[in-house]
């Protein structure tokens, strides 16, 4: 009784698992913003990923085809489910924060945009420059170099 | 209750979603305006390889195929972190 | 029936293929670079689906980790743009 129950629920979170995985996808394909694509992949890491993950590790654990070896599967999709709801949100954040601060992109029309003010304005940067600017024609110029050359 | 019978069934229904949903992945990676469309892509898409990994892992009656899962999981975050060190501080150290 | 595990290796092999080229194209290194990731992860993949899981783990911790890692390191010591005639 107890088997049927344990495989019933893990075969709902894997179907339930794919569907969220296709609603990510297509809003990941339509959405016109970055930040609003972004929303759209957290949906499919968490939803799409970790659910049938755990769904799986449910499945395997009454699966008698697989024999003894059952409980080293469910152990796998255990660990595999703990480690995508620590990494996924992490790696997100990290990739928007290096959207916003680098100013990659074109930036959408916010209705209140808190962070603006820890952004460097032009001004700091230019005194920035101005600090640290070599004096030209007092080094050498290399005999090799990667960059490229002025026409 | 047969649970071979019950989990093929399963199996055919969400292989196809999930055939879907990577070429729905591929398409917004071929597509991204910007480097960081292409990397949140690989991400979603890495995540979601890792938990099919562990469903066509009970589907071929193996453990040794589905450890490649926890691999992928942990080196596409790594992807991430360099990409992100290298547009904030202008250089990565390894 | 037709194994739907067969179909599947079909649509990740061509699309690896098509990201292949896309990267081999491509002027800006960064891009290239992260078009070169969605190469490996897609034939991640199909080697499993190929049933060989000691060249998956191989594979990925040299194509998606070590290979992006050196490329980043190259690239933010010299210069990102390719220099095109």
């Amino acid at each position: 009784m107890i088997e049927e129950i344990l495989f019933v629920v893990g075969s709902v979170a894997i179907l339930l698992g794919a569907i969220y995985d296709l609603i990510a996808a297509i809003g990941l394909l339509r959405f016109p913003d970055f930040y609003m694509r972004s929303h759209a992949a957290t949906v499919g890491t968490i939803g799409g990923a970790t659910l049938p993950v755990f769904g799986a590790g449910l499945v395997a654990l009454v699966y008698h085809p697989l024999g003894s070896q059952r409980f080293f599967m469910a152990g796998i999709a255990f660990t595999v489910g703990v480690l995508i709801l620590l990494i996924a949100p992490t790696g997100s954040h990290s990739l928007v924060s290096a959207v916003y601060f680098g100013r990659i992109g074109k930036k959408s029309k916010l209705v209140i945009d808190q962070l603006e003010e820890d952004l460097p304005k032009r001004s700091d940067v230019a005194e920035l420059v101005k600090e640290h600017e070599e004096i030209p024609g007092e080094e050498e110029e290399p005999m090799f170099s990667f960059r490229r050359v002025g026409r | 209750m047969n649970f071979e019978v019950a989990f093929l069934d399963v199996l055919y229904f969400s292989a196809v979603i999930y055939a879907l949903a990577f070429i729905l992945y591929g398409i917004r990676a071929i597509k991204g305006p910007t480097t960081a469309d292409i990397i949140l892509a690989v991400d979603c898409l890495s995540f979601d390889m890792a938990a099919f990994m562990v469903v066509l892992g009970i589907y071929f009656k193996s453990i040794m195929l589905a450890s490649g899962a926890i691999i992928l999981a942990l080196w596409a975050f790594m992807l991430d972190l360099y990409y992100t060190k290298y547009v904030l501080y202008g250089e990565v150290e390894v | 029936m037709i194994e739907l595990h067969l179909l599947i290796l079909v649509i990740v092999v061509s699309f690896g293929f098509v990201f292949s080229y896309l990267a081999m194209k491509e002027h800006d290194l960064l891009k290239a670079l992260a078009l070169s990731s969605v190469q490996s992860t897609f034939f991640a993949l199909g080697f499993y689906i190929l049933a060989a899981p000691d060249i998956v783990l191989a594979y990925l911790a040299i194509a998606v980790g070590a290979y992006t890692a050196l490329v980043i390191l190259a690239i933010s010591k010299t210069e990102r743009y390719e220099v095109g005639e």
